[in-house]
């Protein structure tokens, strides 16, 4: 089970505002993996630094 | 659930609203369809919402109240009958995307008058300079994101003298400020029958005093071999199946407005924003977006330093407290109170809310930060 929140995400992350994401504690790569095999398109990936600011990812 | 969001929809409805809604599912058929008992209800409650809005606002002719999905429908069709490509639409700073996108895509050019919260004075004078020459104005009577009544009745006036058709944007003050439009020179007036008005989503009004334009063509029950929209209202704006039961229910909603006291509601909604304006001022850290002037409504905006507003409405969320984070659909807004960048947590009341759940709210959005 890979447990997610969907949430607003961070203002900075969003060019346009007002966007949603799904947080995850854990397990980024096998989520990223999963929704890819069903066919939904993942917009960005961000991980949470300690310093609390976002660093893009890919996969 | 504390439920603070009553800018977005309402939640809690009366019962009679319910039961209105519950009564046209199961009596009524489709309005204007046909002569049948249940098409006649169904007709019966349409009436019904135009005759009760007509009351509550004091305008004249029921058969203009134009019934829509909702104000963005509304002023989508309020625009499209006013704007044309290249004309100069004036505005104020404070509009919403259901205002700013539909003038965008006339690719009208858009003026914005008046960019300072809570600046009668200012906002006046923007629009006294922009509006000669305008081919319309649109403005809304209270701000989503801050809750900023602006002057609408000196607005109306300065559009008048200008020989400008001025669409009001009622969302966020229908049923709950005094709006006379026997007493205001607007073109159309739109708002939703979800919010304030207490009826269900799926529900809206336009108050038609100028040349129409329709936006959906299709069947309307009567005329049909004419390949046009009736020229006549309601039906040359209401094509399509109608929502007869979103209809019955913003009638039993406005008629419990009415019973209960708009005037009271007012009064209620401006004392709670004000109960949590003193709650939350206490603390450095809070910065709130609130009038000292008497021009502000149940809709209040604030930021906390340190904390993003997606953070504090999703904690806020966790503990059973429901309020708004981000833009709210009306970037311009927060672009006049410099608020862009980061957003704003918007809590809207209702007559429902008490000064209780005001408290505890409170107290819990201190415990977070």
């Amino acid at each position: 089970m890979i447990r997610s929140t969907v949430i607003k995400a961070p203002r900075e992350l969003s060019a346009n505002g007002c966007a949603y994401a799904l947080r995850l504690p854990s397990k980024l790569e096998e989520a990223v993996s999963l929704l890819r095999r069903t066919g939904l398109q993942i917009g960005r990936l961000f991980v949470l630094e300690s310093d609390g600011g976002y660093e893009e990812v890919f996969i | 659930m504390i439920y603070l969001d009553s800018a977005a929809t309402s939640f809690q409805k009366p019962q009679a609203v319910l039961k209105a809604a519950e009564k046209a599912l199961k009596t009524a058929s489709s309005p204007g369809r046909g002569a049948y008992p249940a098409a006649m209800r169904a007709s019966a409650f349409m009436l019904e919402a135009r005759e009760t809005a007509a009351s509550l606002f004091r305008f004249p002719d029921p058969e203009r109240v134009v019934l829509t999905m909702n104000a963005t429908h509304a002023l989508n069709m309020a625009i499209q009958a006013l704007a044309e490509e290249g004309c100069r639409a004036v505005v104020s700073g404070f509009e919403h995307n259901a205002v700013i996108r539909p003038l965008h895509a006339c690719k009208a050019q858009i003026r914005v008058a008046g960019k300072r919260l809570f600046d009668d004075d200012g906002l006046l004078d923007d629009f006294a300079k922009a509006l000669p020459g305008a081919k319309l104005a649109v403005c809304t009577h209270v701000s989503n994101a801050f809750g900023y009544v602006l002057p609408i009745r000196e607005i109306s006036a300065l559009c008048e003298r200008n020989g400008v058709p001025l669409i009001l944007d009622a969302s966020q003050s229908a049923g709950v400020l005094d709006l006379d439009c026997s007493d205001l020179n607007a073109a159309f007036v739109a708002m939703p029958g979800h919010k304030s008005l207490l009826g269900i989503p799926g529900s809206g009004l336009l108050l038609c005093s100028a040349e129409t334009k329709p936006l959906l063509f299709g069947g309307s029950g009567t005329d049909s071999i004419a390949r046009e929209m009736p020229p006549y209202l309601p039906d040359r704006l209401e094509a399509g199946t109608q929502n007869a039961p979103a209809a019955a229910a913003l009638a039993a909603g406005i008629r419990f407005i009415t019973a209960y006291g708009r005037e009271k509601i007012e009064i209620h909604e401006k004392q709670l924003c004000r109960h949590m304006t003193e709650l939350l001022a206490k603390r450095r850290e809070i910065e709130v977006f609130a009038s000292s002037e008497q021009n502000q409504s149940g809709v209040l905006s604030f930021r906390v330093h340190g904390h993003s507003c997606e953070e504090i409405a999703e904690r806020l969320g966790g503990q059973g407290i429901c309020v708004r984070s981000g833009l709210h659909c009306a970037p311009l807004a927060h672009e006049s109170a410099g608020t862009l960048e980061s957003g704003t947590v918007r809590m809207s009341f209702s007559p429902f809310n008490t000064h209780a759940e005001i408290e505890k709210s409170a107290a819990e959005l201190i415990k977070i930060i």
